[in-house]
């Protein structure tokens, strides 16, 4: 992560950059546009709406301000250290040729993970439909949505999984040994 | 089951699972001095379960790595943040709220102090996942909570493994692996063990497709069952099956998986067909940013971009995606912005010198 700091990118994401499916890395906008739907294998993507998009938003790099509400966001962030030095690059025209070669990359779907569970309760006993504990069974982890039969609701706010497994599994491993006793 | 070997044990605690929560639950259980057996339907290899693939980030408030950084973060703040986040507005939210409440008192108290205390170290840069974008009261986070462990997914295993080998060792933990559990031993309503497959040893690396092949049975009774046996994630069938089409349109026809096979799904739905309440099945967290891996390591292997905010994101048709569905900011409202428009795929357009900032992968093992 320190080697955000240098030049180069890091061998990870070089290595998709080099041998992924769905990364197309050309040095024009026009090169990028043909690679991306050669990817495809139609011809979704008009060039004129790419490069109408792409120059809008570098037009906008003249100012500090202006009326882009992600590079308006962009800026926001930067005020914080650690954005600034390791997350967040400098606002500057997609299209410079320094900060070349161009990059597309086709975003999939990814399934990862279940927010809704086994219902418990904060001893992380399951219940049954009519609320009653199931005598002898507890639950923890992502099988119960992290616990409670889903405590994210829609949303996470991230970090919250780990976190999740950690807490709900020392209420389980707890609370099933207390009840033991 | 005819065959004789079939294995008749009773211990104090089964946990069923040893992925994170149930090296956590298994640990603590022998800590307070109890017999723990500890199944898994895969082998020695997959310890640790989805959390070794992690990134390794933990929500936490109000650490010494934020107050470095000059992030003012309160409990007040967080709490505020994780009720617009999480939108609860179902009569079956009564637990999943009560917990969410005991959890970000966790994360706000305790939960620093217990991870650093088992050698759990952050690095210094606390990321900003879920930016939101909606304004004060919407989702998302209003501040960097993001802790990087050191050493990623696998940092925040070790000591809990290690926990767990330690009680193998004094004889408190026995692992039982390769054992699927298929259903609940049940008496007058209380649950006293469990019986299931034992599958045939496997030599595949870990996240791998193993095989299938029952070898024995299994047949254990216990004073009470831990089910830690995870999510759906790897289930195609059982994610479009609970696919809330009526909220985010109907499933993409293609979705790369960001989990191994073996995340079934099966112990859940075991444990429903047992009596078990199962809620909220339509809620899910499927990424928008998934790209195929390029040296796989289980069927669809998909890795997530973590992005930072600055790539342009477009529709296939090459127009860029409304405000706010930018990198970063809200996973779930960009992913109905996407399924209820149809879109086999979105774009990313960027060039080199954003990559190299920001682009974060996970689901792929690796080091910081």
């Amino acid at each position: 992560m320190a080697g955000r700091l240098g030049k180069k990118v890091s061998p990870s994401v070089q290595a998709f950059m080099d041998q992924g499916a769905d990364f197309v890395v050309r040095d024009s906008l026009p090169d990028l546009v043909r690679g991306m739907n050669e990817l495809t294998g139609h011809d979704a993507v008009e060039f004129g709406t790419v490069a109408r998009e792409v120059a809008d938003r570098d037009l906008q790099m003249a100012n500090v301000f202006g009326k882009d509400p992600q590079l308006a966001m962009v800026r926001g962030a930067r005020a914080l250290i650690n954005e600034r030095l390791i997350r967040i690059v400098k606002p500057a025209p997609l299209l410079d040729p320094a900060a070349g070669p161009l990059i597309a990359v086709r975003l999939n779907i990814l399934t990862r993970k279940t927010l809704g569970g086994l219902e418990t309760d904060l001893q992380a006993r399951v219940l049954r439909p009519d609320g009653q504990p199931m005598p002898g069974l507890y639950a923890a982890g992502e099988v119960a949505g992290f616990d409670g039969g889903g405590m994210h609701g829609y949303r996470s706010l991230e970090g919250t999984f780990l976190g999740g497994c950690l807490f709900s599994g020392r209420v389980a491993g707890r609370c099933a040994a207390a009840a033991l006793d | 089951m005819t065959t004789q070997s079939v294995t008749t044990q009773y211990t104090d605690i089964i946990v069923i699972g040893a992925g994170l929560a149930g090296l956590v639950a298994a640990a603590e259980a022998a800590d307070a001095g109890k017999r723990v057996l500890l199944l898994d339907q895969e082998g020695e290899q997959n310890l640790g379960g989805q959390a070794f693939w992690s990134f390794g980030g933990l929500f936490a408030i109000n650490t010494p790595e934020q107050r470095r950084l000059g992030i003012r973060d309160s409990h007040e703040l967080a709490w505020r943040d994780w009720q617009s986040t999480a939108g609860f507005d179902r009569p079956e939210d009564y637990w999943p709220r009560k917990w969410a409440e005991a959890y970000v008192d966790f994360a706000a108290g305790e939960k620093y102090g217990w991870l650093a205390s088992q050698g759990v170290r952050f690095f210094p840069g606390v990321g900003w996942a879920e930016r939101g974008g909606q304004g004060a009261s919407g989702p998302g986070n209003s501040v960097p909570r993001f802790h990087i462990t050191w050493g990623t997914g696998p940092g925040v295993v070790e000591p809990f493994e290690r926990r767990v080998r330690e009680h193998v060792a004094a004889g408190r933990i026995a692992f039982k692996f390769r054992h699927r559990v298929r259903g609940l031993n049940i008496s007058g309503g209380v649950v006293h063990g469990v019986h299931g497959d034992v599958l045939e040893v496997s030599d595949v690396l870990r996240g791998e497709q193993s095989s299938r092949v029952v070898v024995d049975g299994f047949d254990l009774n216990a004073g009470a069952v831990i089910l830690t046996a995870g999510g759906i994630g790897g289930n195609q069938e059982l994610v479009r099956k609970n696919w809330p089409t009526q909220r985010l349109g109907p499933a993409p026809e293609v979705m790369i998986s960001g989990v191994p096979k073996h995340v079934d799904g099966a112990a859940q739905q075991m444990a429903e067909a047992a009596g078990a309440h199962l809620i909220n099945r339509d809620r899910m967290w499927h990424y928008t940013e998934g790209i195929r891996n390029w040296n796989p390591v289980w069927p669809m292997h998909g890795i997530r971009i973590l992005p930072g905010p600055s790539s342009l994101w477009l529709a296939p048709d090459g127009t860029r995606l409304p405000y706010p569905n930018y990198p970063g900011f809200d996973t779930l409202g960009t992913l109905q912005h996407i399924t209820t428009h149809g879109y086999p795929y979105t774009w990313f357009v960027l060039n080199r010198a954003i990559i190299k900032k920001e682009f974060t992968l996970s689901g792929a093992s690796k080091k910081i």
